[in-house]
């Protein structure tokens, strides 16, 4: 369960949000550009501060402004994956993917390393570097990456837009099949209505929140 | 021939880009990634070195470290150091001098790295220092080595400030560019064609390695 209620203003912009995700659901942040839907996650993730509100993952406290609580994004145990993947370039698909591994889990992790792979297609590919990858196999390598320590909750930023049209659809399929079978909250950021159709079990509307905007409106 | 300012300049350039390295990389990872008050005070004052003439730089570091300074002072008075007409001062100017050369190299190669792998990173329990040892640095490497290429080239050139600092003292402190200098001041042009060529010689090879090295990449 991922619970969050922020507010926060940035650059002439103000967030003001309030919603939370049930373990098994895909929540899509559903708005325009500039509506702080990246700023949401990345204030999930730890690395943006919000200004005041609370974030709660899996019934712990991370973020309280009152009460001064912010755990760093170290020890969230949060899955994130920013929207042009940011795949480590100087590491091997199986490197990138042990990066946050722990060392006990590295030992056995090899295993089930092998069966992710297959999984989502990758076999074969482990001791590529991400510039040999295509759109579509960056994607699924950040996925289970961000999948490997076994996070409390998943969080992609625009994950289909650095992906061709054609390959968008299986993907979508592809990852909405494979996501099913992790059992924590995922939160999906788009401005895509197909992605919208497709992944979403639940569906929280960003509106534009620029400032001048509202002043007008008031 | 005397091989002793080849020798001395090549020691001098060695300690002055360690020197260097070990202040400019921190320092320009500073200036890329954090924002703090004072850092475009900072940035300049860095750069200051690169605007102004050796010879007054050379002058403040005397007035620094010279002998009537309370630094100077000091280093006499507890670790019997006298940075003055030493190849130690002189290795303290080069280093300066060419400090901006470094930070700057430092700081563009860490600006050109997502920032979004470091906040990655984050998110997979590292902390600040092994994301710079194992992300940041390895990604910003060719940068890095390429600003130490120039850091050693422009210590190796030094003149004003060493001057001013070291002073030219054969077999102490008179490096090649001052020997050079020296050389034709006296009328002794064998040794410095010697001394010319052999400067060029290791200016070139060190920039085609330079070249090089920018094309390599396993990734």
């Amino acid at each position: 369960m991922l619970k969050v209620k922020i507010a926060k203003s940035f650059q002439g912009f103000q967030l003001n949000t309030e919603w939370e995700v049930k373990n098994g659901e895909i929540a899509v942040l559903f708005g325009p550009s500039g509506s702080g839907k990246s700023l949401s996650i990345r204030s999930i993730a730890g690395l943006e501060k919000p200004d005041q509100g609370f974030i709660e993952i899996d019934q712990r406290l991370v973020f309280e402004s009152q009460k001064g609580v912010d755990v760093p994004a170290r020890e969230r145990n949060v899955g994130y994956v920013p929207q042009n993947y940011a795949l480590f370039p100087h590491m091997t698909v199986v490197e990138n993917i042990m990066f946050g591994m722990g060392k006990s889990y590295k030992e056995n992790g090899r295993v089930i390393l092998q069966e992710l792979l297959s999984r989502v297609g990758l076999e074969g590919k482990q001791n590529k570097y991400p510039r040999q990858l295509s759109g579509g196999e960056k994607q699924r390598a950040a996925l289970l990456r961000a999948l490997a320590r076994n996070p409390r909750v998943l969080l992609l930023d625009e994950p289909f837009s650095a992906v061709d049209i054609p390959v968008r659809n299986i993907l979508r399929d592809e990852i909405r099949t494979f996501l099913k079978t992790w059992h924590i909250p995922i939160v999906l950021v788009t401005h895509d209505p197909q992605d919208l159709e497709v992944m979403a079990t639940k569906v929280i509307e960003y509106r534009d929140n620029l400032l001048t905007l509202s002043n007008c409106q008031a | 021939m005397n091989w002793m300012p080849v020798y001395l300049s090549l020691k001098i350039a060695f300690y002055a880009s360690l020197f260097t390295a070990l202040i400019g990389i921190p320092l320009g990872w500073l200036l890329a990634r954090r924002k703090f008050i004072g850092s475009s005070l900072l940035s300049t004052f860095v750069m200051l070195p690169m605007v102004l003439p050796p010879t007054v730089l050379g002058y403040y570091l005397l007035v620094l470290i010279g002998r009537q300074s309370i630094i100077g002072r000091w280093l006499q008075d507890f670790l019997q150091i006298s940075l003055v007409f030493t190849w130690q001062g002189a290795v303290l100017a080069a280093a300066i001098v060419s400090l901006p050369l470094m930070v700057r190299a430092v700081q563009a190669s860490i600006e050109s790295v997502d920032k979004n792998t470091e906040d990655v990173a984050r998110t997979l329990g590292k902390s600040e220092t092994a994301i710079f040892f194992r992300i940041t640095l390895p990604l910003a490497w060719q940068g890095i080595i390429a600003g130490l290429v120039l850091t050693f080239a422009r210590a190796m050139g030094e003149f004003g400030a060493t001057l001013m600092v070291a002073g030219n003292i054969p077999g102490k402190t008179q490096t090649m560019s001052i020997a050079i200098y020296d050389a034709v001041q006296g009328g002794n042009y064998e040794q410095a064609n010697f001394l010319v060529v052999l400067i060029s010689a290791i200016t070139i090879i060190g920039l085609l390695c330079l070249n090089q090295l920018t094309r390599i990449n396993r990734w």
